[in-house]
């Protein structure tokens, strides 16, 4: 393992903006969902969630929870927290980074969802729980890379408690259930396969990247790196002041967030917008408006404007629409500028104007 | 249960999807229906409706910390514990709960779900004792899952065998074990996913299908709904709970009121007749739709089944047994248009075999 000191500065990373706002709007506010990043390799997919890490606030969690449980929401908390407050335990309370967990492409399904700890079985005769990857990553950010490859029974346990914030257990003689709420990040090459629809869905966000090919950014990125590997150190220390720079926004945007306003003309919008792009399902309008409110809070905004409904759109629908045959999954960026630009300012009651046709 | 304990978003504030939130109130109204199966594309609520429907039913008379939840009036079908304690004369405590949802999650082990040795006795005292599974938690109440069509196939094997016997048999690793599983089977599949086997299917009462909304002003309507409970869920909560409370109290009104609705002959034949129409194998559906008739009228405080309550029943009974005949003109195909459109698809190809 690296040292996590000497990580590679989000600031750092050169162009990859649609990436690095996705990661941000995450950071922002951890209810998105995730993110899901399609690209090729060598695009700073791996660098740039590594380094989030780096910039999310501390929190607070029980010092010696296995979980990590948040000290101050009982609602959340693990089966022996809740005991030992039952108990009127005073819970010892320190400050961590949020993690980055890492789901390896070959894991397999006990240490995924934890199991019986045999060790402690054989010796002591009795049965416990050893929790797994998705007890580690409570809280935090699971990071799959190569999310397209990995096997499809552990794709459906991920789906389960990444849909409920919960992993429930049952297996070897182990009943347990315990929290499981993390930011999920993918990362997968397109070239390599696609992903299920039901575990695309999952993910709150979707942005698609390609290597930069303008030269002089290209040269950039070779020098900067050339740098970091010499003096990593050093690199970090001229990083410092912009990475300093983000982290406050970041906090910023969290006091923010809970003051955006949204007015009706603009949930229409979002209604409008998921309608005529013939999305499955209602989850595409809820991740419009969840991204669109974080957007304006980054922006330093307490209104939500159609600025941010276009680029929260963009990254709500990329993987949301129903795919045709011969169609790369992708968004039509001018059709949704269209409907945007389209819309009557005033028109709260919508007119069916459109006829959509639906898979039958 | 863990999750129980989050905040769970209410049932009587998911907005449309009238079909679905009515299908598991029928089940829970008359859990003799034999579960529901709901079908949709992702983000309809599917898992949020029946999670939420834990909070919402009926409370039901329970043996006090009976694992298998035994009924103290029903003397037939109490376990093996309880039998005892009435032979030797000692009255069963009883106490009322709510119904339980039990989840059952992909990943669970045959052991698990069965039961099985208890390891740990075995080691420490030398016995043989059996453990619960999943199954014995479920009896009397409903057996979730999410995903069903990702389910392992000898997991489904097991859950279908205890779901058409009531019964869960146990004979493995030394233990010999038999007790109740009465359940509720619900389940729900996005069928991009990949289909049911025929088998498993046929075990669910009803079967729906499910889209989202179309109507643009719902739409926002939901987007602001789902806004305000992600902004303080423990508010939105208690702002539902009357609502909560009048659902809940209706359903129980409907439960009580069960046995005394009546069925005329004329319906039950037009059930029958429904049926035959739609070339299902079998007599389940018959069955089921009567049952699901009965619960509808309850639903609606009627004393008598109407055939717009037969109608809705066939509408949740026969989509997944619906057969498609050699002699397309022989059955009534404009009646049962929409019904074949939303055909599962693997019965579709069955079609095109023909």
């Amino acid at each position: 393992m690296k040292n996590e000191n000497l990580i590679y500065p989000f600031t750092a990373i050169v162009g990859q903006e649609k990436m690095k706002n996705s990661l941000i709007l995450n950071a922002i506010n951890p209810k998105l969902g995730g993110v899901l990043i399609r690209g090729e390799k060598g695009t700073a997919k791996s660098i740039a969630v590594r380094a989030l890490a780096n910039l999310l606030p501390e929190i607070d969690v029980v010092a010696d929870c296995k979980f990590g449980c948040n000290p101050h929401k009982r609602a959340s908390m693990c089966q022996e927290c809740t005991n030992r407050l039952e108990r009127r335990e005073e819970l010892p309370i320190k400050k961590r980074k949020t993690r980055v967990v890492e789901l390896p492409v070959g894991s397999t399904e006990d240490r995924v969802i934890g199991t019986l700890d045999i060790e402690h079985a054989i010796k002591k005769g009795e049965k416990r729980f050893e929790p797994g990857v998705l007890a580690e990553a409570n809280r935090g950010i699971l990071y799959v890379d190569e999310v397209n490859l990995l096997d499809d029974h552990i794709v459906d346990v991920l789906l389960d408690s990444a849909a409920m914030g919960v992993n429930v257990v049952e297996r070897e003689g182990v009943s347990y259930s315990h929290p499981a709420e993390f930011i999920l990040i993918g990362t997968m090459n397109p070239e390599e396969g696609e992903l299920r629809p039901q575990l695309l869905d999952r993910f709150g966000l979707c942005v698609h990247i390609e290597g930069i090919a303008d030269l002089d950014q290209r040269v950039e990125i070779v020098k900067r790196r050339a740098f970091y590997e010499q003096d990593p150190a050093g690199f970090q220390k001229t990083w410092k002041e912009e990475e300093e720079k983000i982290r406050k926004a970041i906090i910023r945007a969290r006091e923010l967030l809970g003051q955006v306003n949204i007015s009706d003309e603009i949930l229409y919008l979002i209604a409008q917008i998921a309608l005529d792009m013939n999305v499955d399902g209602h989850r595409a309008d809820i991740m419009m408006m969840k991204a669109s409110i974080t957007l304006a809070s980054f922006n330093g905004r307490r209104e939500v404007l159609k600025e941010d409904v276009q680029s929260a759109a963009d990254m709500a629908l990329q993987h949301r629409m129903r795919r045709k045959p011969f169609h790369k999954p992708g968004v039509e960026e001018e059709k949704i500028a269209g409907i945007i630009s389209h819309a009557h300012p005033h028109r709260h009651e919508y007119v069916h104007t459109h006829s959509h046709s639906h898979k039958t | 249960m863990n999750w129980a304990k989050k905040d769970i978003y209410p049932f009587s504030a998911i907005v449309g999807q009238k079909k679905m939130t009515r299908a598991l109130i029928f089940n829970a109204i008359c859990p003799s229906i034999g579960g529901l199966l709901i079908r949709g594309e992702k983000g309809t609520a599917k898992s949020t409706a029946v999670r939420a429907l834990a909070y919402v039913l009926p409370e039901i008379q329970v043996v006090s910390e009976c694992p298998f939840n035994c009924d103290p009036h029903n003397q037939e079908g109490l376990c093996p514990e309880c039998k005892a304690k009435v032979k030797h004369g000692i009255s069963l405590p009883t106490s009322k709960r709510k119904v339980r949802v039990i989840d059952l999650p992909l990943g669970a082990t045959e052991d698990r779900v069965l039961g099985s040795l208890d390891l740990e006795y075995a080691i420490k005292e030398g016995k043989r004792r059996f453990t619960l599974g999943l199954l014995a938690s479920a009896n009397r109440g409903i057996l979730y899952i999410d995903e069903v069509n990702l389910l392992n196939d000898h997991i489904v094997d097991i859950i279908l065998d205890a779901a058409a016997m009531g019964i869960n048999i146990v004979e493995r690793e030394g233990v010999s074990y038999m007790h109740q599983a009465e359940f509720v089977l619900i389940g729900t599949m996005n069928p991009e996913e990949g289909e049911l086997r025929p088998q498993l299917l046929d075990r669910f009462g009803m079967c729906i299908q499910i889209e989202g909304i179309e109507d643009p002003n719902e739409r926002v309507r939901l987007i602001k709904l789902r806004e305000r409970f992600d902004k303080n869920s423990t508010n939105f909560i208690i702002e539902y709970q009357s609502h909560q409370n009048d659902l809940s109290e209706k359903i129980m009104r409907a439960k009580e009121r069960l046995p005394h609705v009546q069925i005329s002959d004329k319906m039950i034949q037009l059930c029958s007749k429904l049926s035959l129409d739609a070339l299902v194998a079998g007599h389940r559906a018959d069955i089921i739709m009567r049952k699901t008739a009965l619960s509808i009228a309850c639903y609606e405080g009627r004393e008598e089944v109407t055939e717009k309550d037969v109608n809705e029943a066939a509408d949740l009974v026969l989509l997944h047994r619906i057969r498609v005949s050699p002699h397309p003109h022989s059955i009534n195909m404009k009646k049962k248009k929409d019904l074949i459109k939303n055909l599962p698809v693997m019965i579709r190809s069955r079609k095109r075999k023909n």
